[in-house]
């Protein structure tokens, strides 16, 4: 799908993002021509103050949503110019997602949840289910495999969610809020988790997140005003 | 301000309403001409003004359509309103008719014909207005080009083969089953290819197929009514209003199916049949029963048994959607159960009907014009070899009067072959008391009722009272069960049916007497009735009334001579091995026999208006249940339109995690499909169950009434195939709005915080 990125190779390349809502029938412009470059390896962090468009600029980058105007090149692709179709396997192979609550699928068990991507990737049962079980075990939840999400922690849903968004060897993962629920102790182990992925594996990092001490954990901090990206 | 926005957008919106409706008016008012004129001379202005409104009208929704714009939406409800006030106005019209609007002045118009008039103008307008409006809507996003094709195929296919068909066999009935069937499968072909071509439900494209074919279909038959409508006993009106909604409606549906199926098939980008991980989603959403969250702490204690954990999965406190779920599966197994019932039952009436007759009538009938129907044994020989023809036996068949001691009743006499055994089987069958035998051996019959307490010697009173016999008969005959004509002759035998021997009160070896109206001579009194008397030799009951209380059955060479008929008789009667072969066999037959003066008539003729008033009412029965089928589908629709909004978060995770929107889709299919399948599958167990119990153990009637003692079930295996078959399209049908709806959802707009 995407060609090979070394690390420290040029990743995303985004130009020009305008994205706005009607609202009451008045128009929200959100956001106003960001613009970004995300080099693969890198950890990053995007502050800013609520409503600024750090989660829109996350979602349009995640191809969950279409930006009014500008691009988005991944790997030196124009990503807008795929089919949904395309896009769809897109993020499933390339792109993970944790989201401030989770979003875990209630009705599934932990390790069905990791398996998910998975399966909607079509790949073989046997496979899927190896690893998701060695992804678990990696964030640490090896002894909860089959425990649904309402009878897991805070940080423990975090966690799956967490190996649910790397279990299909994404280049980058797209954080909103990943701690924003959670005492300072669990946020702390989910922050070493992000770390030590990022070392592992050459993983991409963007975080959307409010809390300072993650963000300065982050070898590079941006800033969200104005619809804009700027450097901290 | 913002209201005066909101003001002045509805007076636009209404204004463009009326310009739509008056743009109708105008294309309906030519489209009148076209129909009621054929472009027959003296009409052209009107044909002009067609064409001009057509153009118009097109025109009109294209523009409302570009204008339109929103969403790929195509605007439809103008269209309605200009249909609605287009009905009005020529319904008015025609209550004050007017020579100015010649066109509309037609004779005596009752309601009902003025309804369907106006509906026969304003389905086809509001779907030519709704098809510029789609087109118009598609300019900008639909392919066009793609839909023209599909358009033209359909309808160039159809009426191509029709023709072709008509070339090479013509046949009309293959036409019809190529027009149908064809057109069905070709829907669902291009339903299949849209999707794939454009890989996407192309809902627009399919819209505007649907009713650009509909329209199509309905202008060729208007224009071409009299040599396209042939044989149809059914008003004009009628024709045009079904065609004007029908063929847009049904074709809709069949595309929506086949595209809806080549969406999720080929949507991904690739074929891609699989349907696995979107089962485990759809079968997980249906059974919903999310553990509670310390449901494992307490797994120490007993687990409940399994019967308790089914009803606590469908009606426990964590059980929402399972109840909804068990709801909807029972809306569809009733419906389907119903129509197994119900339709079984109605067949099982038309199959004792249809017994009853085919046992007593005969299967054909050769009449031959004229009194002299002498060769009857030669004709008899001929038609016997036909294939398929189990019996052939000559018949007579005369009108007369019945007397007992007690009554008078009036009767047919027929007089059958009764050495041919199997021309008489199903009146073997039948026999209640006495014999067939006895006809042919009257010797044999059994003597007059012992328990009465009065010997023969009763018969020969009656004798003696009617004066009918030589006075040398009186006296006690030395047998005393057989009486004899002088000259040692033994009285004939007659077979009578249940209810004429219970009106005579007479029982088998009582005698009673036939009268002809054929006079046999002069009495002092004038002319004289010709009198024979019969011995009772069997009771019938065939369970037809007509049977059983006006037939009697006699030898033939005894009916030949009672109605002086010497070696004449009415006709020959034929059986048939399998009465499904009956048009074959009557045709061979009749190339046998030859033509005039002999006449070849099948029971289905003989029974026409009979058949077809029972065919008509099963038909309603079948429209009426099927409706229940549709109520129980729309329960479906909510129980997913229901789950959809559910699980609108849900639905965007998944995507966020790349599934595409076929398989989201397929997610909510299966949910429908299980529900559709399941409910379907229990009602056909059920419904077959119910018929099986009702065949064992039967549900007494009052035979009084009915004429037939217990419920009777034919289970027709085509039929509750179709039933099933029907079911399950329903249900998918009404997956395919609910699906749609959740494949397109937006993955931001589940995933905003709430």
């Amino acid at each position: 799908m995407t060609n090979e990125v070394a690390i420290g190779d040029m990743l995303v390349e985004i130009r020009g993002l305008e994205k706005s809502y009607r609202w009451n029938e008045r128009e929200i412009s959100v956001l106003r021509g960001a613009d970004l470059d995300i080099r693969a390896g890198e950890r990053i962090s995007l502050t800013g103050p609520s409503g600024s468009g750090k989660s829109t600029f996350l979602h349009v980058l995640g191809t969950l949503d279409e930006p009014d105007a500008g691009s988005v090149k991944f790997a030196g692709r124009d990503i807008f110019a795929k089919s949904p179709a395309e896009l769809a396997t897109f993020r499933n192979e390339t792109i993970g997602f944790v989201f401030q609550f989770h979003h875990l699928l209630p009705e599934f068990s932990a390790l069905e949840n990791v398996m998910m991507p998975g399966w909607i990737h079509r790949d073989p049962r046997g496979t899927v289910e190896r690893r998701g079980k060695e992804m678990l075990d990696l964030v640490g939840l090896s002894h909860r495999l089959d425990h649904r999400p309402g009878e897991l922690s805070g940080g423990e849903q975090q966690r799956v969610a967490i190996a649910r968004a790397l279990v299909a060897g994404p280049k980058i993962l797209l954080a909103d809020e990943p701690t924003g629920n959670l005492d300072e102790e669990n946020a702390e182990a989910i922050h070493d988790l992000l770390d030590e992925m990022n070392q592992k594996t050459g993983l991409t990092l963007l975080v959307v997140t409010h809390s300072s001490s993650l963000a300065r954990r982050m070898p590079r901090r941006l800033h969200m005003a104005d619809g804009r990206v700027m450097e901290e | 301000m913002r209201d005066d926005e909101r003001a002045r957008r509805f007076w636009r919106r209404t204004g463009r309403g009326l310009a739509f409706a008056a743009a109708v008016l105008g294309l309906s008012c030519g489209l009148a001409a076209i129909v009621d004129h054929q472009m027959e001379a003296g009409t052209r202005a009107q044909a002009a003004g067609a064409s001009l409104a057509s153009l118009v009208m097109l025109a009109g929704g294209f523009a409302l359509g570009v204008r339109g714009r929103g969403g790929g939406k195509i605007p439809l409800l103008p269209g309605l309103i200009g249909a609605v006030l287009l009905s009005l106005a020529a319904f008015i019209v025609r209550m004050f008719p007017s020579p100015a609007l010649g066109m509309f002045v037609t004779e005596g118009p009752t309601a009902v014909a003025v309804v369907l008039r106006t509906a026969s103008f304003g389905l086809p307008a509001l779907a030519l207005g709704s098809l510029g409006a789609a087109l118009g809507t598609g300019s900008t996003r639909a392919s066009l080009p793609v839909a023209a094709v599909a358009i033209l195929g359909l309808v160039g296919l159809q009426f191509g083969g029709a023709k072709l068909l008509l070339e090479l066999f013509y046949s009309p009935t293959l036409v019809n089953v190529w027009s149908v069937s064809f057109a069905a499968a070709v829907c669902l072909l291009v339903g299949f290819l849209l999707a794939f071509l454009l890989r996407r439900l192309a809902f627009t494209e399919i819209t505007l197929v649907a009713l650009g074919y509909g329209f199509l279909i309905y202008l060729s038959v208007a224009l071409f009514y009299e040599s396209m409508v042939r044989g149809l006993d059914v008003p004009k009106e009628q024709v045009l209003v079904a065609l004007a909604f029908a063929p847009a409606a049904i074709s809709l549906c069949l595309l929506a199916v086949g595209a809806s199926l080549g969406f999720m098939l080929m949507g991904s980008g690739r074929f891609d049949p699989s349907f696995s991980f979107e089962m485990t989603v759809g079968l997980r959403y249906l059974s919903a029963h999310t553990r509670v969250p310390h449901a494992e702490v307490a797994s120490s204690a007993p687990r409940p048994g399994v019967f308790r954990r089914v009803v606590l999965s469908i009606f426990g406190p964590e059980a929402s959607v399972s109840v909804i779920l068990a709801v909807s599966v029972m809306g569809v197994c009733l419906g389907v159960m119903a129509l197994i019932v119900v339709l079984s039952v109605m067949s099982g009436f038309e199959d004792d009907l249809k017994q009853k007759i085919l046992g007593a009538h005969a299967h054909i009938v050769i009449n031959k014009k004229g009194d002299d129907f002498r060769e009857y044994s030669d004709l008899e020989e001929r038609v016997k070899s036909v294939d398929g023809v189990r019996s052939a036996a000559s018949f007579v068949l005369g009108e007369g009067m019945v007397t007992s001691d007690s009554n008078v009743a009036g009767l047919l006499v027929k007089g059958i072959e009764t050495g041919n055994a199997a021309a008489t089987e199903r009146l073997r069958r039948d026999i209640d008391r006495g014999s067939v035998d006895f006809l042919l051996r009257p010797e044999d019959i059994p003597g007059a009722r012992p328990a009465s307490g009065r010997p023969s010697s009763t018969t020969a009173d009656t004798r003696g009272q009617l004066g009918l016999l030589a006075p040398s008969d009186f006296g006690e005959p030395k047998n005393a069960g057989v009486e004899s004509l002088p000259g040692g002759r033994v009285l004939p035998g007659i077979i009578i049916g249940r209810e004429l021997a219970r009106a005579l009160r007479v029982r088998v070896g009582d005698t009673v007497g036939l009268v002809s109206p054929v006079s046999e001579g002069i009495g002092p009194t004038g002319p004289q009735p010709k009198i024979r008397k019969f011995r009772v030799g069997g009771i019938f009951f065939s369970g037809l009334s007509e049977f059983d209380t006006k037939f009697g059955y006699v030898e033939l060479a005894q009916a030949q001579r009672f109605f002086g008929m010497n070696k004449k008789a009415t006709g020959v009667e034929l059986r048939v091995a399998d009465v499904d072969d009956t048009p074959w066999i009557v045709e061979e037959v009749k190339r046998r026999v030859g033509g005039h003066p002999y006449s070849v008539r099948d029971w289905r003729e003989m029974n026409k208006e009979l058949f077809s008033a029972l065919l008509l009412e099963k038909l309603a029965m079948f429209i009426i249940l099927v409706f229940i089928v549709l109520v129980a589908s729309f329960n479906i629709v909510s129980t997913l339109v229901m789950i959809v909004l559910e699980k609108g978060r849900e639905i965007a995770i998944l995507k966020s995690m790349g599934a595409t929107s076929a398989s989201i889709m397929k997610v909510f299919v299966v949910q429908g499909l299980i529900v559709g399948v399941g409910g379907a599958l229990l009602g056909l167990i059920l419904g077959v169950g119910t018929c099986l119990l009702i065949q064992r153990y039967g549900v007494g009637l009052d035979a009084d009434v009915f004429y037939i003692d217990r419920l009777p079930v034919v289970m027709d295996r085509a039929e509750i195939g179709l039933i099933g078959l029907a079911a399950v399209v329903i249900t998918y049908l009404a997956t395919i709005y609910p699906a749609m709806a959740a494949a397109q959802q937006r993955p931001v707009e589940g995933l905003r915080d709430e």
